[in-house]
């Protein structure tokens, strides 16, 4: 069966831009599905799926949309009814790839629909704001989607435009031929999801060697925001039989504003997956408030939880690394406590009393042991009863706190599957 | 048929597995791979690359041993970019690479993109980053380059099920793209013109792409975001438009004072200097984007239009309606060729529409005033009575433009 490639469009002015990328994907083989999800008037090209069917599934009316000059308030049920309809598609086997072109409005909208979308499936959005200041990330997010600058608008077909649209149509063809459609979890070696970071490295490596030996495929996740904020979405598509989170940083850096907050969701999906987890408080003896020039320029986060009269960790002007308090320590023991109590599956929580990272072992720039010593005892009292909290006598980054770790997780999975 | 080849970048210390997957994959799909290894750490290997550190750091003026025991990781970066660069130049001389294809974590996607950057437009790019979504760092990577730059969300480090995936999308992107059809960026120069333009001026735009594209002109469009009009003076100063119609020349005064446009320090210097014809209007010159992070309580107080969930654009004080009409008119007096002002007299943008909270026709003519004091005489600046996004305004544009760029072509 040939593969389709969905592209979305604004088909009322990028008319004549589609159709010759259309031409091209389907000159290499490929059927396309085109999708108008556009607010202005009629498409100049006939849909395969209408903008009518796209607002219909949002909800609205595209009269109705059309007429209105508020984009801020038609755009999400745009949206949403294109998401509808590619989850739609994909469940009948009709994508396998998905690529749209546009400036910012276009690259906000469809990169939000591919983003409904699972890991694995071909995304390309060819962007003439790809390289946009505080755009860019945003458009990407946690998903796996390629971002193409185009450098010129795609507006009207010339050499340029026609050269990126060209290399745009064989790399979602090339994508699509290469992908087997949504990645599904192999069968023969368990995977373990992993969070890791730099002040865990040593701990991270251990452990990794030793569930490999076990037969386990881990796959870590670097946990400065982003990467833990994908783990917790990649749980949800079942990937995963088991979760090591060694770096739930995440969560304080949340409730703090810190650089690596991961979200309000962040430690919840693997309690609702029910696959075990095993957790460390590693990353809640610190937090991330570079660059450096914030504390002279008087940043809020600085100024509100008086971070300059801390002991902070400086590697470099951008990675600076301010020591939490003991009030902090303890919010957040009761924060995970919450999340944690919520699983279904099997949870135990391991404290290494000696240090919590590289960071706050003895001697190193956040060392603080009564601080430290606050978070067990508030983490045991708000814990569910059956989840187990260990206090081990040894550093985060010791081959001993990394063995504890993983015979822990291996007994929980197999007990589970 | 000769082979295409394909040059693959990576630091074959931390990487080399993964490196050599990729090559592997663009290897079976019959095309030439050439894995180049950007380690910096000087430590003599057998990476299994094909071109060694050892020979990326001679063409960078510097050897394994002095990178070895250099503690500076940023000048041996520096060694290591700069001999990938010499080299990567060399087989493109050589017709040897058809396109370029790099993976990397923060400081590997680093070098990498600066050796892309280094590579024309229309060339293959794509790189797989894991930090390609960390705010701040995708926008370097990219600048005002044409890269395929791939997020791998899960770290390039052991070849798992899920960055094999990852892997054989990316070499079968640059399959894909080097199998299929190629038009050579080359824009027709005796033809083309490059024009500006922001959403809120979309309108004019279109209407004005029609009417010369009707006139058998090329218009190749730049989104004025700081980025493409940066692109765009790029691509004049290469010598591939015979005009400009820059709609949105806002990121001047964005650069003046470092909001988020800022289009760098020699926007709208490019097309004169080339002695092309221009011509100049002034949409988004009247609003400025500080990032909304880095609002201070008197950008607060200003008058403001929400474009969407993302943009908001705040009206500009009289002072800097002043400053940057001199800035204007320093940058256009260099001017070697013909240039016209035009300005629409209700409005510049449809944000500033009247009806709508920015929409002050009388602060804007204080830019015009002091731009008709500034500017040297042989510049006109013509006033139209409409909206930017009014069909009379594109009309005063096009009429204009005909005029201007045929009458050039007589003598091209």
């Amino acid at each position: 069966m040939p593969k389709h490639i969905v592209i979305l469009s604004s088909l009322d002015t990028k008319g004549e831009e589609a159709s010759y990328l259309k031409d091209l994907i389907e000159s290499q083989g490929f059927k396309t599905i085109l999708m108008d999800t556009s607010i202005g008037g009629e498409p100049a090209l006939q849909p395969d799926i209408s903008s009518e069917e796209v607002a219909r599934l949002g909800g609205g009316n595209i009269r109705d949309i059309r007429a209105s000059r508020n984009t801020g308030q038609v755009t999400p049920l745009m949206i949403k009814g294109a998401s509808t309809k590619v989850q739609e598609l994909l469940a009948k086997g009709l994508l396998d790839g998905i690529i749209s072109f546009g400036g910012a409005s276009n690259t906000t909208s469809a990169t939000s629909v591919m983003k409904a979308l699972p890991f694995g499936i071909p995304k390309l959005m060819v962007s003439s704001t790809a390289s946009m200041p505080a755009y860019a990330a945003k458009y990407i997010g946690t998903k796996d989607i390629t971002m193409m600058h185009s450098v010129v608008d795609i507006s009207g077909l010339n050499d340029l435009t026609k050269a990126v649209l060209e290399r745009a149509a064989g790399g979602i063809c090339g994508m699509a031929a290469a992908s087997g459609g949504p990645v599904k979890p192999a069968s023969t070696s368990p995977l373990i999801a992993m969070t890791t970071f730099k002040f865990a490295e040593e701990c991270g490596q251990h452990a990794m060697a030793l569930l490999e030996k076990k037969g386990y495929t881990v796959i870590p996740f670097h946990a400065q925001g982003i990467g833990d904020s994908a783990m917790e979405e990649l749980i949800e598509q079942g990937l995963f039989q088991g979760v090591l989170d060694l770096v739930p940083a995440g969560v304080i850096e949340e409730l703090l504003g810190g650089n690596r907050a991961a979200g309000a969701l962040r430690l919840e999906s693997a309690g609702r997956a029910g696959i075990p987890q095993v957790y460390t408080p590693c990353g809640f003896d610190m937090l991330s408030c570079g660059p450096l020039s914030r504390r002279e320029a008087g940043d809020p986060l600085w100024t509100s939880l008086r971070l300059a009269d801390r002991k902070i960790f400086i590697p470099d002007e951008f990675r600076v690394q301010a020591r939490t308090r003991g009030d902090e320590v303890c919010k957040v023991a009761e924060v995970v406590s919450r999340k944690l109590n919520a699983s279904k599956g099997p949870v135990r929580f391991f404290i290494p009393t000696q240090g919590w990272s590289s960071l706050s072992s003895k001697g190193a720039d956040l060392y603080e042991p009564v601080t430290d010593a606050l978070f067990a005892p508030v983490l045991k009292k708000s814990l569910r009863r059956d989840i187990e909290v260990a206090e081990l006598p040894m550093e985060l980054n010791s081959t001993e706190f990394a063995e504890a770790l993983v015979t822990a997780l291996d007994s929980m999975v197999k007990t589970t599957t | 048929m000769k082979r295409k080849g394909v040059l693959i970048l990576a630091t074959m210390d931390t990487k080399g597995p993964e490196a050599l997957y990729v090559r592997k994959k663009i290897d079976e799909q019959g095309l030439r791979p050439t894995l180049m290894d950007l380690s910096t750490r000087g430590r003599r290997q057998s990476s299994g690359a094909d071109i060694g550190s050892a020979e990326v750091a001679k063409a960078g003026g510097a050897s394994l041993n002095l990178l070895a025991s250099s503690s500076d990781r940023g000048r041996n970066t520096e060694a290591i970019v700069s001999g990938a660069v010499k080299i990567a130049h060399r087989l493109l001389r050589e017709n040897r690479i058809h396109g370029i294809l790099g993976l990397g974590g923060y400081s590997g996607s680093l070098m990498t993109s600066e050796v892309m950057h280094s590579l024309p437009f229309g060339f293959p790019k794509i790189l797989v980053s894991s930090a390609a979504a960390i705010p701040g760092l995708s926008t370097r990577f990219i600048q005002t380059s044409d890269i395929l730059l791939f997020h791998s969300v899960v770290e390039i480090a052991g070849l798992t099920g899920l960055l094999k995936n990852v892997l054989e999308r990316a070499a079968f992107a640059m399959v894909g793209i080097l199998h299929g059809q190629v038009t050579e960026p080359s824009a027709d120069k005796r033809k083309a013109i490059a024009m500006s333009m922001l959403s809120p001026c979309e309108g004019c735009a279109r209407a004005v792409r029609a009417a010369l594209e009707k006139r058998a002109y090329p218009v190749v469009g730049f989104h004025a975001t700081g980025i493409g009009d940066r692109a765009m003076e790029a691509m004049i100063s290469g010598g591939l438009f015979r005009g400009v119609i820059d709609l949105a020349p806002g990121g001047v005064g964005e650069h003046l004072y470092g909001f988020m446009r800022d289009a760098g320090p020699t926007r709208l210097e490019a097309a004169g200097r080339m002695g092309i014809p221009q011509i100049i209007s002034t949409c988004g010159v009247n609003h400025i984007t500080p990032r909304k992070s880095k609002y201070t309580r008197e950008h607060d107080l200003r008058r403001r239009h929400d474009i969407d969930r993302l943009r908001t654009w705040l009206r500009m004080s009289p002072r800097e309606l002043k400053e940057v009409a001199v800035l204007f008119a320093e940058k256009l007096n260099l001017s070697r060729g013909p240039v016209s002002v035009v300005i629409p007299l209700r409005g510049w943008s449809s944000v500033d529409a009247p009806g709508n909270a920015t929409y002050d026709p009388e602060e804007d003519r204080i830019f015009t005033t002091e731009l008709r004091k500034t500017l040297k005489k042989e510049i006109p600046i013509e006033e139209v009575d409409a909206n930017m996004e009014d069909p009379e305004f594109a009309q005063a544009l096009v009429k204009l433009a005909l005029e201007m760029f045929e009458g050039v072509s007589s003598y091209a």
